[in-house]
């Protein structure tokens, strides 16, 4: 039910819809399940404010019970040009 | 002497053992292969061989191929009911001599080049890396594996087991502890100059050269590999870069590691039990070619609460090279004992304590050594216990190590994996040490010193055989 979800040491990490870059995992189904993407995303504490559902997950793992919801506006790339 | 060139001929001998569940059922990769995994580790069940993962039609997983003793105990090509002493005794065998050359095979003798993929069509989201446990910070492609890199001076080569994490379709991430072999070459020679360090990551090993890529000898991994099979080790030259990997292998990624960029990686069930090391930025793996054997089988070690193999073999191998160093020095010692349910963090040692202080200077020369970070606890026991009886050491330390007297207390190196550590330790490697001293001191008069109270040590012989002679008649069980 999830589609993405994101590592955080603190909730108040995530500003609420503000556009923000943020390194998530992509959840949907398939073999590129998990694998991470950076983007410039909203993010709200209202599961219903933006058309995608957010996992918050904390440092040892541990889910958050309450989802968040998430509009992604692009990817951005933050791997040094020269590696690519 | 007895080894296996590759997983598919020690599966097959650990299938004649009955030592082996071939899973035909889909399983998903997602959790479900690995609390399989976890599982048969917990149990110490049958290794299990998972020939049909979802979404990876063609791939194999073999879990928990190292996780007990008699699986060791086959690798070194034992009967699998060895005790843990005759274990050591084998591998001791085959780490002392002369270390053969590896050999280089050409391409062509190779499985692990069966099938080659570069440049855009490599991505790392087609081998089946599971998502080990709930929670982790990603799916782990090298849980059971082993990554070969050349020193950029000496040109050393090392094998060392470092997790890998799948980031996305082309890179990996892991962590490189800063004193570990590899660490020095990245930390010390290649991040200080800004230049990249080429990788192969071998994923499903042979069980020799696995065990070697995890031991802590001094003997470079792929000559200690040949020493233990008696013969050279095969290995052939990468596809992109200037190194050789082990020819029988299920599949090799090959790549660069890079000096001056770090991505998060974590969290993730370690060898201590726990999720402890935290989220962080960690070294960074940039992959340009994968090569596979038809029908490739991924290897995945589950770490948990014990036994997995890396508690095993590390506590194994840890121990021998302990005990290798206090008989270099002349120490009088009966043996070394790691538990593995320690998760190598404990130290038995048996001594025949003939001078004062002999535990301070047993642990002060392992906490010392290059492995002093992997464990925090020296419990030293007179020559009267025997150190792999766990009800006997357990004895002597409750009953024997004065509280203020036997216990010493270091500071010394330890590993952000401690879960006991604080978070400042954890960040800067601190490691605190401790001594259990469970030898009564030898300036006590001889007469004063506490009598055991067993069977064997307080009756006559003579009693004891008339005892033992009748007892099965009795109706007690022999034992
Ligand atoms: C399953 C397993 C996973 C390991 N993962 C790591 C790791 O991620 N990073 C690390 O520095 N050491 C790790 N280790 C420990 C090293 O493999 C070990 O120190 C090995 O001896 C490497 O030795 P070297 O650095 O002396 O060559 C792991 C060991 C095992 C058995």
């Amino acid at each position: 039910m999830y589609n993405y979800d994101i590592f955080v040491k603190e909730l108040d990490e995530l500003k609420e819809d503000q556009e923000m870059e943020l390194q998530v995992r992509d959840l949907a189904p398939g073999i590129h399940k998990y694998a991470y993407k950076w983007v410039k995303a909203k993010v709200s504490a209202n599961p219903d404010t933006y058309p995608q559902k957010l996992q918050i997950r904390f440092g040892r793992g541990q889910a958050y019970e309450n989802a968040y919801s998430i509009q992604v506006l692009g990817e951005v790339n933050k791997f040094p040009q020269k590696y690519l | 002497m007895k080894y296996y060139k590759d997983n598919r001929e020690y599966i097959a001998a650990l299938e004649k053992n009955n030592d082996l569940v071939r899973i035909k059922e889909e399983i998903d990769w997602d959790m479900e292969a690995g609390a399989i995994v976890r599982k048969v580790c917990e149990d110490k069940a049958p290794s299990p061989v998972m020939e049909n993962i979802k979404d990876y039609p063609g791939h194999r997983y073999f879990g928990a191929p190292i996780a007990t003793y008699p699986r060791l105990a086959t690798v070194l090509g034992l009967d699998p009911n060895s005790s843990i002493p005759e274990i050591a005794d084998e591998y001791l065998k085959r780490t002392k001599g002369n270390p053969p050359a590896p050999k280089i095979l050409d391409k062509s003798e190779a499985p692990c080049k069966e099938n080659i993929i570069t440049g855009n069509d490599v991505d790392l989201l087609k081998l089946p890396a599971p998502m080990v446990h709930e929670g982790d910070g990603g799916r782990y492609l090298g849980t059971w594996h082993f990554i070969v890199a050349k020193d950029p001076d000496n040109g050393d080569v090392n094998w060392g087991m470092y997790r890998t994490m799948v980031y996305d379709s082309k890179t990996m991430v892991g962590p490189v502890l800063p004193f570990s072999d590899m660490g020095k070459m990245l930390h010390g020679k290649c991040a200080p100059r800004g230049k990249t360090l080429p990788f192969a990551m071998v994923i499903g090993p042979d069980p020799i050269s696995a065990i070697a890529s995890c031991a802590p000898s001094s003997i470079p991994e792929p000559e200690l590999a040949g020493l233990m099979m008696g013969e050279s080790v095969e290995l052939v030259k990468c596809e992109t870069c200037d190194l050789e990997v082990p020819a029988h292998a299920e599949i090799i990624i090959e790549g660069e590691i890079l000096p001056d960029f770090q991505l998060d990686e974590a969290p993730f069930g370690e060898y201590t039990g726990y999720r402890t090391s935290p989220r962080e930025p960690r070294t960074v793996y940039r992959v340009n070619c994968i090569t596979y054997r038809n029908d490739p089988i991924t290897t995945i070690s589950n770490m948990g609460v014990p036994t997995d193999e890396g508690q095993l073999l590390r506590s194994f191998s840890l121990g021998l090279e302990l005990e290798k160093l206090l008989r270099s020095q002349g120490i009088p010692i009966t043996g070394v004992f790691m538990p593995p349910e320690s998760t190598h963090h404990m130290m038995v040692v048996g001594v025949k304590p003939i001078y004062s202080n002999i535990a301070a200077q047993i642990a002060q020369l392992a906490f010392g050594s290059k492995l002093g970070p992997w464990f925090h606890q020296v419990v030293v026991v007179d020559d009267s216990i025997d150190i792999y009886n766990y009800a006997e050491v357990f004895h002597a330390f409750t009953t024997r190590c004065h509280p203020k007297d036997g216990i010493h207390v270091w500071d010394g190196v330890g590993t952000p994996l401690n879960p006991f550590a604080t978070k400042f330790e954890r960040t800067w490697s601190k490691g605190p040490k401790v001594l259990f001293d469970c030898t009564f001191p030898v300036d006590w008069d001889k007469n004063d010193l506490p009598r055991l109270v067993s069977f064997k040590t307080i009756y006559p012989q003579d009693i004891q055989e008339k005892v033992l002679a009748r007892w099965a008649d009795w109706g007690f069980n022999r034992k």
